[in-house]
């Protein structure tokens, strides 16, 4: 019979943990909740994970992640963590980057279905602001398109920021333009 | 306290999403247990109502989930099924990556015996993928699968209604006939298990159409990595681009993998075991075990709304009601005025004692009813 309580199992498996991901899951998972601003069912959405075993894998009851597709996410998750934490990316490119994250390696194939909090597949603002972005592009230089923004200045401001920020502003402009008017 | 659909489904918390319509774990008022309830609007619904009209009384199979019974409102259609808590296989191969060869052999065994079960009705399910794959929440032990969501299946031979039933499906688990318009056929069925034992050994979406190619190029293809010899014999007759080269039925397939099954190795002692989890959540606040936790008095108006269970049809209790759905904690302008006028003495106990009290018993409540609402119209008019 094993003798040694489940706590002793906990610690061991901490241990474990630490030798393979270089940390607890249980504080790394902490982490990229507060640094990512998540909460523990999008933490595990984004990974692919069920919320039981990502439950399973910060308590220690269970050591190892399985699914080498969520090693690579987890990798992928305290990668932008670190960005974020060191003011290289923006909240708002996290939380883009964090949905291409979501589908990269895999996740797609879980389908949508018996997935609550998955929803459908939206594609992300970055994605949706670069296809606007290409497509101005592709029907004229940039230089052009500031000349057409500024013939636009005084009768159609809004149309002439939209021209200057899809057609020749920085990417990151464009995405904070695109969420600031949706919905 | 959740919105009650038809009189007598009690929604309780939303628990997924299907091909259309949301998945709400609900209580039966009448049946006194949890169900899952996927609500659709009449218009979605036509296909799924049709196979529950013709088909779920019969496809009573331990590995098969069909829709159990169903109700109607005016906008929406909600239909039933056992509550199976342990996710899908999609959420398996998420949490575990690539599963052991022999415990996909008895995934793939259970799936192919509900299959089997599916065609002897004629039908086809047209949509078997990991996520339409369904667990029961058994733990650390032997896993029991069921087949679910019939939303798009057809009974073979039948006209096809609508060209949307041409799209309809999940890319990727289609097999190559399908994709090339043919009509609905098992042995598409057969393809799309040959596809999900692929994705279970490698747990990642197989590529269906680079094997098409391989296969009309080359023939049966190498055994991709992570899947034994034995276990591809099987898998490549399922994923034959020839619908005729595939096994004749499910059970041919079972067979051929309990013999595949016999020439795997031992399983790896360190495995770390397999659990499926109870992947729903808890129940939310104001529902236990034995349903809604009615925390108000005797007067409160539960007592008349599992009553209303005598009337036995939902249509019967909607005429009564008028307009489901509605709150059963909120009353009702009027009608639960009316009751509450009614003695209490004797209503609590019937309550109680008799969880579905017979017309016997709500005739004369509705009678009282009727004549206090009388009286106060009276009282009124003198006034």
């Amino acid at each position: 019979m094993d003798t040694s309580s489940p706590q002793d199992a906990a610690v061991r498996a901490r241990e474990q943990q630490r030798g393979w991901y270089g940390e607890p899951l249980g504080d790394l998972f902490r982490r990229l909740i507060g640094d990512l601003g998540l909460n523990q069912a999008r933490l595990a959405s984004v990974l692919g994970l069920s919320a039981p075993m990502l439950s399973q894998l910060m308590s220690g009851q269970r050591a190892k992640i399985g699914n080498p597709a969520v090693v690579q996410r987890l990798q992928l998750l305290r990668e932008l963590s670190a960005q974020v934490a060191d003011g290289a990316v923006t909240a708002v490119e996290a939380a883009a980057r964090m949905e291409e994250i979501r589908e990269a390696a895999g996740a797609t194939l879980l389908g949508s279905a018996t997935q609550s909090t998955g929803g459908r597949a939206v594609p992300s603002p970055r994605r949706v602001v670069r296809e606007i972005q290409s497509l101005l592009r592709s029907l004229s230089s940039a230089d052009e398109l500031l000349s057409a923004a500024g013939a636009l200045a005084d009768s159609h401001p809004q149309l002439a920021e939209f021209l200057r920020v899809y057609g020749a502003g920085r990417t990151d402009d464009a995405v904070a333009h695109f969420e600031a008017h949706q919905d | 306290m959740g919105e009650v659909f038809a009189g007598r489904y009690e929604l309780v918390d939303p628990i997924g999403r299907g091909g259309v319509g949301a998945v709400w774990r609900a209580w039966d008022l009448r049946r006194r247990r949890y169900v899952a309830a996927k609500v659709l609007q009449q218009g979605d619904a036509h296909s799924l109502l049709r196979f529950v009209r013709e088909q779920a009384l019969r496809i009573d199979h331990p590995h098969v989930l069909a829709p159990a019974s169903w109700a109607a409102d005016d906008e929406k259609v909600l239909f039933t099924m056992d509550l199976v808590r342990g996710g899908s296989l999609a959420h398996l191969v998420g949490d575990y990556g690539p599963l052991p060869p022999r415990y996909v052999c008895v995934l793939l065994d259970q799936l192919l015996a509900g299959l089997t079960a599916v065609h002897a009705e004629g039908v086809v399910h047209r949509d078997i993928k990991p996520a339409n794959v369904l667990l029961e929440a058994t733990g650390t032990g032997r896993p029991h699968v069921r087949l679910s969501d019939f939303g798009i299946a057809m009974r073979k031979g039948e006209p096809r209604l609508t060209d949307t039933n041409y799209v309809v499906g999940t890319p990727g688990y289609f097999a190559p006939e399908q994709l090339a318009g043919a009509e609905p056929d098992f042995p598409a069925d057969l393809y799309a298990v040959g596809l999900v034992a692929l994705f279970l050994l490698t747990g990642r979406k197989p590529d269906s159409q680079a094997l098409v190619e391989r296969f009309l190029e080359y023939g049966v293809p190498a055994a991709p990595q992570g899947v034994p010899e034995p276990l591809w014999q099987v898998i490549a007759t399922l994923l034959n681009p020839n619908p005729e080269a595939r096994f004749r039925t499910p059970t041919g397939a079972r067979k051929a993998l309990a013999a595949a099954m016999e020439l795997l190795p031992e399983p790896d002692i360190d495995e770390e075991p397999i659990e499926v989890f109870d992947q729903l959540g808890p129940l939310p606040e104001g529902f236990g075990p034995d349903g809604p936790v009615r925390l108000t008095a005797p007067d409160d108006s539960a007592g008349e709304f599992t009553g209303a269970d005598g009337l036995s049809a939902p249509v019967a209790w909607a005429g009564v009601r008028g307009t489901p759905p509605y709150s059963p904690t909120v009353p009702l302008a009027g009608t639960t005025r009316r009751y509450t006028s009614v003695p209490v003495a004797d209503r609590p106990a019937a309550a109680r004692k008799v969880p579905a009290p017979r017309a016997k018993v709500v005739v004369p409540v509705l009678v009282v009813a009727v004549l206090c609402f009388a009286v106060g119209i009276w009282a009124l008019a003198v006034a």
